[in-house]
């Protein structure tokens, strides 16, 4: 008797997660796949958005670092660059191309404060870097900071500068 | 509870206005407060918690007979994250960028109060049609708060409604702290307080309603009778 | 190594605070933050349970959940195991500390529906990479508790002296309450930055 009030509940409660597990594996598998395009149509977007010109990406060995492609021929680099913004982590997409000029940039996450540092995360400031040289950049000079928002462009500039760092190396290797 | 011939529609407003959760009940406080940044995506966290609201709620309402009463959190619980899970992986499927706003209050869903209150308070004691409708009422009623929220923030924390820019900065400096968390509080308190205004509700009786629709508040024996979980 | 703990810790705390920050555990902060002694009792629960389930939830999905292509489950296995260890908190204080049973015993099974329990376990996850393992997970874990209690103490604070004060009729209750939260948010951005000034940029 005391077994018997012991055991159904354990058991229902079992049934009801079996069968919510079966149920989430269904949509796994529809969805799955769909995902997973999205995501790579999203990274995909992006660098074409800092190499205009290319064609085609593949993944180089290391992580976050994408050799572009025009007509098969390699005609630059999109690096990823994780920094410390003013509300936590940055995440840049640098575009340099085998001329050594800078094609694009692009913020692919950020926390900024919303109409403050956030504003960096524009189209019209962000062009300040197209085609300026792959050398280290710095604010104020090259690149004009965002009014009252000095922490996230400094951020932007240090990640960009990584991002010219990473490319010198990856060049070299080439 | 009302048994009998009951008034169907009646289920489906009173989530509405006399019994919103937000602004009534105060249940789902956490996203109310965090997802309100914007307009769209009050309606995103909104249709998604409505969706989950809905189908645990008919859910836990055909299975109330059988889910014995030991085990019926852990049950709601399950139920509730299944679906929450389901609609996780649906939106980031077809709508990605509804995923990157929500970020982590998608999933949050599961611990939103009012889903787990009305799966106590109503679904577990009534039939599936009302249960649904009952729902699907709260839920309209979550996602209209959270509108009204997010339409205040956005249009004074950064002078656009649903990414249109509808004051411009020539006329209009937006006040960033708008869509700040301190400004969040801010515009949820006279909210709130509007809500209390136009109901004409003590303090002491309005108090009481926060853990009321708690579906822990029949353990809670603070609510049970003395004093309310709030003053204990 | 110890400065990044450090780092994680103190942010945890001031400026990534998860009330006035995430807005994440409203609930509790608003219902029970009205007596001193309370808040610290809910807190100090809040705090153990939030490190017990980051070092169950953490190894369970990187080592189980992750190899096996499951991350799907993670909602629904978090929120159980979170269930679960409050289930357990109760049964074992009920048995062997009675005294703290009484004490905190209706603020327990309220931890389960604490979205801040169940925001920090997935946080941390989101978090790890290469230079943030299960120990900094852990340390963020501590640390969320304890600006969990810094934030409702402040509250139980201010909320004290609003017992006293002249509150405008409609204002009265939950809206006063909130407008104080808003200027404890407000006090907190202040912090912006203080943890690298202290601590350095790791």
């Amino acid at each position: 008797m005391n077994v018997k009030k012991m055991i159904f509940p354990v058991l229902s409660l079992f049934l009801i997660c079996l069968t919510v597990s079966v149920l989430l594996a269904l949509t796994n598998d529809l969805t799955a796949d769909k995902i997973a395009q999205q995501e790579a149509d999203a990274l995909r977007e992006s660098m074409q958005s800092v190499i205009p010109d290319a064609d085609s990406f593949s993944e180089s060995n290391t992580e976050g670092i994408y050799a572009a492609y025009k007509s098969g021929k390699n005609i630059g680099w999109a690096i990823k660059v994780t920094v410390k913004g003013y509300g936590g982590d940055m995440t840049v997409l640098v575009g340099i191309g085998n001329d050594d000029v800078i094609k694009g940039v692009s913020i692919l996450s950020h926390s900024e404060t919303p109409g403050m540092g956030a504003k960096a995360d524009d189209d019209d400031y962000l062009s300040q870097y197209t085609g300026k040289n792959a050398e280290t950049l710095t604010l104020g000079a090259d690149i004009d900071a965002v009014t009252g928002a000095t922490v996230t462009s400094s951020a932007l500039i240090g990640a960009v500068n990584e991002a010219i760092e990473i490319y010198d190396t990856v060049k070299v290797g080439e | 509870m009302k048994k009998g011939n009951k008034n169907l529609g009646r289920e489906f407003t009173k989530g509405i206005i006399k019994e919103n959760p937000v602004l009534c009940l105060l249940l789902g406080t956490c996203p109310t407060l965090a997802v309100t940044t914007a307009a769209v995506n009050a309606i995103g966290m909104g249709v998604a918690a409505t969706i989950v609201l809905v189908l645990s709620n008919v859910v836990i309402s055909l299975l109330r007979k059988v889910i014995p009463d030991t085990v019926r959190i852990p049950a709601y619980i399950t139920v509730i994250a299944g679906f929450v899970s389901i609609v996780q992986m649906l939106v980031k499927a077809y709508a990605p960028s509804i995923d990157e706003s929500l970020g982590i209050y998608l999933p949050l869903i599961v611990v939103n109060c009012i889903i787990l209150g009305r799966a106590e308070m109503y679904a577990s004691k009534n039939s599936v049609l009302p249960s649904a409708l009952d729902g699907l009422g709260m839920g309209v009623g979550f996602t209209a708060a959270m509108l009204l929220m997010g339409m205040i923030r956005e249009l004074l924390g950064a002078g656009t409604l649903f990414g249109v820019t509808v004051l411009p900065e020539s006329i209009f400096t937006p006040i960033t702290i708008m869509i700040l968390p301190a400004g969040g509080f801010f515009v949820f308190g006279l909210l709130v307080a509007l809500a209390q205004k136009l109901r004409r509700i003590t303090p002491k009786e309005k108090e009481q309603s926060g853990c009321g629709g708690c579906p822990l508040a029949g353990k809670c024996s603070a609510v049970k009778g003395k004093e309310d979980c709030g003053n204990a | 190594m110890l400065r990044s703990f450090i780092y994680v810790f103190l942010a945890a705390i001031l400026t990534e605070n998860y009330i006035l920050t995430k807005f994440l555990g409203i609930c509790p902060f608003l219902g029970v933050s009205k007596k001193l002694n309370t808040a610290v009792g809910m807190s100090a629960a809040v705090t153990f349970v939030m490190l017990l389930a980051t070092a169950v939830t953490y190894p369970i999905y990187m080592k189980l959940l992750v190899p096996k292509g499951l991350e799907y489950l993670q909602t629904i296995v978090f929120i159980l195991v979170i269930a679960a260890l409050v289930q357990l908190v109760e049964i074992v204080l009920k048995k062997y500390i009675p005294a703290l049973y009484k004490a905190l015993g209706i603020y327990l099974p309220l931890i389960t529906t604490n979205c801040a329990v169940l925001g920090v376990t997935m946080l941390v996850i989101e978090k790890s990479g290469t230079d943030y393992g299960y120990a900094h997970a852990l340390v963020n874990a501590l640390g969320t508790g304890v600006g969990y209690l810094v934030a409702m103490v402040l509250f139980a604070g201010v909320r004290e002296r609003l017992e006293d004060a002249d509150v405008p009729d409609f204002l009265k209750g939950l809206p006063i309450t909130l407008i104080a939260a808003a200027i404890l948010a407000v006090s907190f951005n202040a912090f912006a930055g203080i943890v690298d000034g202290l601590v350095g940029t790791v």
